[in-house]
């Protein structure tokens, strides 16, 4: 077991990743119990031009651990297109401060196309502090479409998007165009 | 809930064909019913929109071309003009029969803008009535409002530009 564990990750690549699904409550994704910081990640998106269509990511359990369904780095010179995606998060997790997200977006240097996925973050914090993003952007800015998402939240500890604040209503972003209003 | 299409992906998880007008989010297509619906003689026989101005941009783009019926399935929401350009270019067609499926239903929205804009379009019959009057009682069964209090000039419902076409 390592302290960052994911099931695909992309390195310099241009390629299409569809139609997998991941389905890791982690009874199969374990992390150490005496572990406090680590990442757990469906798709972890590095480098390249790549689309990532109809995949369906499940993860969950009570370990204290950071959750990401789908990570996107955000690197320069990059271009992600995430389309038509079903992320699905749960488990209460009973201690720690870690945050869980459905699409996390860690910079804003990449060029962004996140349309038409269903973002479902029902992780609830049992005792635990964490706070748990249906989508979590890292940076406002750049290049950046959105829309036509689903967000849903419904656990203790839930909040619809981090666009430099936390957010709990519509718009999500702004002063960018083509976006959830 | 329905998405956009553009995306360019054609087909979901299951292999099943997405709607190219209005794909279901996630990785399921589920079909969907449009709340508005054209069918078309040439181009996409059938294809369903969430709104009258994506229909009209659809038809503008040249989509959908031909002989054209649009139905009005529920009352519909218009957030921009729902604009429509005159059978050249890109858009093709020789006549659009509008109607609705039900009754009182409306189309409506707050714009300070035309609701409508018939930009130069013509053969366009806008048609009250349930199925186009093919009803037993008809009456007049289709409201289309725009609530904007703007006092700018050139509001309207609908606003027609230059065009041989019918209000039913």
């Amino acid at each position: 077991m390592t302290n960052d564990e994911f099931r695909i990750k992309l390195s310099r690549s241009e390629n299409f990743i569809l139609r997998y699904s991941i389905f890791d409550l982690i009874y199969g994704l374990r992390v150490s119990s005496s572990s406090s910081s680590a990442n757990i990640h469906g798709i972890k998106i590095g480098q390249g031009n790549t689309t990532y269509s109809n995949n369906i990511v499940v993860l969950g359990g009570n370990t204290t651990t950071n959750l990401y369904g789908i990570y996107e780095s955000g690197a320069a010179s990059n271009t992600s297109n995430i389309y038509f995606n079903t992320v699905y998060l749960n488990g209460a997790p009973t201690s720690g401060s870690l945050n869980s997200a459905c699409l996390y977006n860690a910079a804003n240097s990449s060029t962004r196309n996140f349309r038409n996925n269903i973002f479902n973050n029902a992780r609830s914090n049992n005792r635990a502090s964490g706070t748990h993003y249906a989508m979590y952007f890292a940076s406002t800015g750049g290049s950046l479409t959105c829309d036509f998402n689903d967000y849903y939240i419904s656990g203790t500890g839930g909040a619809l998007v981090c666009s430099g604040s936390a957010k709990t209503t519509l718009p999500i972003v702004t002063g960018v165009t083509g976006n959830d209003l | 809930m329905p998405g956009r299409g553009g995306t360019g992906i054609q087909t979901d998880y299951d292999g099943i064909t997405r709607s190219l007008t209005l794909p279901a989010m996630g990785a399921h297509e589920i079909s969907l019913t449009g709340l508005v619906t054209v069918y078309a003689s040439a181009g996409i026989a059938t294809a369903d929109y969430l709104t009258l101005q994506d229909a009209f941009d659809a038809i503008n783009a040249g989509t959908q071309m031909g002989t054209l019926t649009i139905t009005i399935n529920t009352n519909v929401m218009e957030t921009a003009t729902a604009a429509l350009n005159a059978s050249r270019g890109t858009a093709s067609y020789t006549s659009i029969y509008i109607y609705p499926v039900t009754t009182g239903l409306t189309i409506s929205g707050k714009l300070a803008a035309p609701l409508i804009n018939l930009n130069g379009a013509d053969n366009v019959t806008i048609d009250g009535r349930v199925s186009g009057g093919a009803c037993t009682v008809c009456t007049a069964d289709l409201t289309i409002t725009n609530t904007s209090n703007s006092s700018t000039a050139r509001i309207s419902t609908i606003w027609f530009i230059n065009i041989h076409s019918i209000m039913l």
